[in-house]
């Protein structure tokens, strides 16, 4: 009983060590909590039960798995950081073992069988070893060359991504080989607590696939974003030049060439319907709000926009949210361009706000159609032709919280979206 | 009590609406109260939330450090529609049509341009009528459906989609209830005309007891109209 407390104390405290030294290599400092030491020790814990002769593999993969959980739960690092830190970790404790090694060797003659039949003894060589790990890592010179390591790392992150998508099938095809059925009881423990480390494997892996193409949407959706002012205030300026010209042409022209002129002029006015200045609404949300309204000028729906945010909500928002809250903005905003396009005086209106739990986006819009109040959001149910009902449907699934109303003849559409 | 809620964070104005207040409530035989904020805070919140008087909102549009009258107006909508909201701006008017929509805004006043007169018009014309803001109120299934009374001509049960109908001004919409039902939740105007249709006599042009047909002030023709009903009518 006593070596077992030992061994969980050691594998505890080796853990705890093994956090600070993270935080030193991801260069964030390390600030303990109850929720932090709660995890620290459920994955001492099991790595514990992992660690015996019979499951060697096992403890590959619950040391992995760990190092993974510390990385995001307490640090909430990037996946590259994630992947890339524990390699280099794992370079230093090679290294403090083979210090470790070499100390054990210059101070005397070790039975090394007794040192590895006794597994308190193993966890006391590990906390030993994450002692030497900090200590290496605290000489200022080896702290560099780490450093420079880490930035090697992150250049040839697709490589080391790619060899890790081979070496893991290959450490689970060797893995059924390895591992000792040593009896029935024994049998099912090994099969469940195998398989549910593959299921949360898998499910890690996949998220992280979909985090990847996410950041990536993200990623164009934000060089669209930049394109988009560069034309636009590109195009402003050319609309301010040829004012100016067409004033000149004015100055010297006659009735008829005025009359000409003025036409022009009436033409390039296309923000006629739009009141709002642009530049107040986040930019990540301006483009979607923009191209959608501008493209429908031709209806001459008046829109207003009040946006009353100061931070761009993609800067707080994950990826999987954002994405979620372009398309339902997208939709709300086609549904209220064909709902009021066939009202006398048709006008939309948006609303932007935030408290500190939350991003509020209200849309109102008037509208003249027929409406069954309780098919409304229902698939296949649509006020609109040549429309599907699948729009309203999409938003119900979002999982943001939704409040609709009709208050006489405005349709409100409110989005709530946790931040 | 009437209650008058002022929100402005410019002085000079705010005296100036205090005092346009001050002149105009002695012509009113009703108790009136006045309040003044420079920006959005709890006590404002607690106001607005406490909504049992009649209130007259007047807030300043454009506020420093604090949240705009749109979002002000805004909250306020979420808590409170029978109040009654000016806005001061400085805004250009042209796009007001949806602001006075959404948030039912009584007018929407200049800053630097007949803020006087215009406030003590508004004044004068919001204490002296009658507030018909009563609402028929449904909640269906994934939205609700709030309708003023007034906004109302018509409900009738159509056979082919076995849905009741609500006719309003501008729109129709269909709900799951009952023609007797909904009669219940209306007021006297409403009277029923057909086992399948109320009207809303408020709106009503003339009857046609020979033709069963009933005339409404817009000029729709709803055939639905029985004898059996005449007497209720008169």
């Amino acid at each position: 009983m006593a070596s077992y407390i030992i061994d969980y104390t050691c594998l505890f405290i080796s853990y705890f060590i093994l956090v600070i030294i993270f935080g030193k290599l991801l260069k964030i400092k390390y600030k303990p909590s109850i929720l932090n030491i709660l995890l620290i020790l459920s994955l001492a814990l099991l790595n514990h039960f992992a660690a015996s002769d019979n499951f060697l593999i096992l403890k590959t993969i619950t040391s992995i798995f760990s190092f993974f959980i510390i990385c995001y739960c307490i640090f909430k690092s990037t996946l590259k950081e994630g992947i890339v830190i524990p390699l280099v970790f794992i370079v230093v404790t090679l290294i403090s073992e083979l210090v470790l090694m070499l100390i054990i060797t210059i101070v005397g003659t070790v039975n090394m069988e007794y040192i590895t039949s006794a597994s308190y003894i193993k966890s006391l060589i590990t906390v030993l070893t994450m002692v030497i790990s900090y200590i290496i890592i605290l000489i200022n010179c080896i702290y560099s060359m780490l450093n420079k390591l880490i930035e090697f790392l992150y250049k040839r992150y697709k490589y080391i991504l790619a060899l890790i998508k081979i070496v893991i099938p290959i450490i689970f095809l060797f893995m059924f080989y390895l591992i000792n059925y040593s009896g029935k009881t024994t049998n099912v423990v090994n099969i469940i607590f195998i398989t549910t480390c593959l299921i949360v494997i898998i499910i890690f892996v996949h998220t992280i696939y979909i985090n990847n193409t996410l950041e990536l949407i993200n990623e164009l959706l934000l060089n669209n974003i930049t394109t988009y002012e560069k034309v636009l205030d590109n195009y402003k300026l050319f609309k301010h030049n040829i004012m100016h010209n067409y004033n000149c042409i004015k100055a010297v022209g006659d009735k008829k060439v005025n009359k000409i002129i003025d036409s022009y002029i009436k033409e390039h006015k296309t923000n006629k319907y739009i009141d709002t200045d642009m530049s107040k609404i986040p930019s990540s949300l301006r483009t979607i709000i923009y191209r959608t309204l501008i493209e429908k000028y031709d209806l001459k729906i008046n829109i207003k926009v009040d946006s009353y945010i100061k931070k761009d909500p993609i800067s707080y928002l994950s990826s999987r949210k954002f994405c979620k809250l372009s398309q339902s903005l997208g939709i709300v905003l086609d549904n209220a361009i064909e709902a009021c396009k066939n009202c006398d005086e048709p006008y939309i209106y948006l609303l932007i706000t935030e408290n500190c739990n939350e991003l509020n986006i209200k849309v109102c819009n008037n509208f003249k159609n027929k409406i069954n109040i309780d098919s409304i959001g229902t698939k296949t149910y649509t006020t609109k032709e040549k429309h599907n009902g699948i729009g309203l449907l999409y938003l119900n699934s979002t999982g943001f919280d939704i409040n609709k109303t009709i208050r006489n003849n405005i349709y409100i559409i409110e989005l709530k979206i946790n931040k | 009590m009437i209650r008058f809620v002022i929100v402005e964070d410019e002085e000079k104005c705010l005296n100036k609406i205090k005092d346009i207040i001050d002149k105009e409530k002695y012509k009113i035989d009703q108790e009136i109260k006045t309040y003044e904020f420079k920006g959005y805070n709890k006590s404002l919140a607690n106001m607005i939330n406490n909504n049992d008087e009649r209130t007259i909102y007047i807030l300043d549009i454009e506020l420093e450090n604090s949240k705009s009258g749109i979002e002000i107006a805004s909250i306020i909508r979420n808590v409170d529609w029978d109040s009654e909201i000016i806005f001061i701006t400085n805004h250009d008017k042209m796009f007001e049509t949806a602001h006075r929509n959404i948030y039912e805004v009584f007018d929407f006043i200049e800053k630097y341009h007949n803020l006087e007169k215009r406030l003590i018009k508004d004044i004068r014309i919001i204490l002296s009528r009658n507030v018909d803001k009563k609402l028929f109120v449904y909640k269906g299934r994934n939205i609700d459906l709030q309708l003023y009374l007034h906004s109302i001509n018509y409900i009738y049960r159509d056979k082919e989609d076995r849905k009741v109908i609500i006719v309003t001004e501008s729109s129709s919409f269909s709900i799951n209830m009952g023609v007797k039902e909904i009669l219940d939740k209306l007021d006297s105007r409403f009277k029923m005309v057909h086992r399948s249709c109320i009207v809303n006599t408020d709106k009503v042009s003339s009857y046609d007891w020979n033709k069963s047909i009933i005339t409404m002030v817009d000029g729709t023709e709803v055939g639905y109209l029985s004898k059996k009903y005449k007497k209720e009518i008169k």
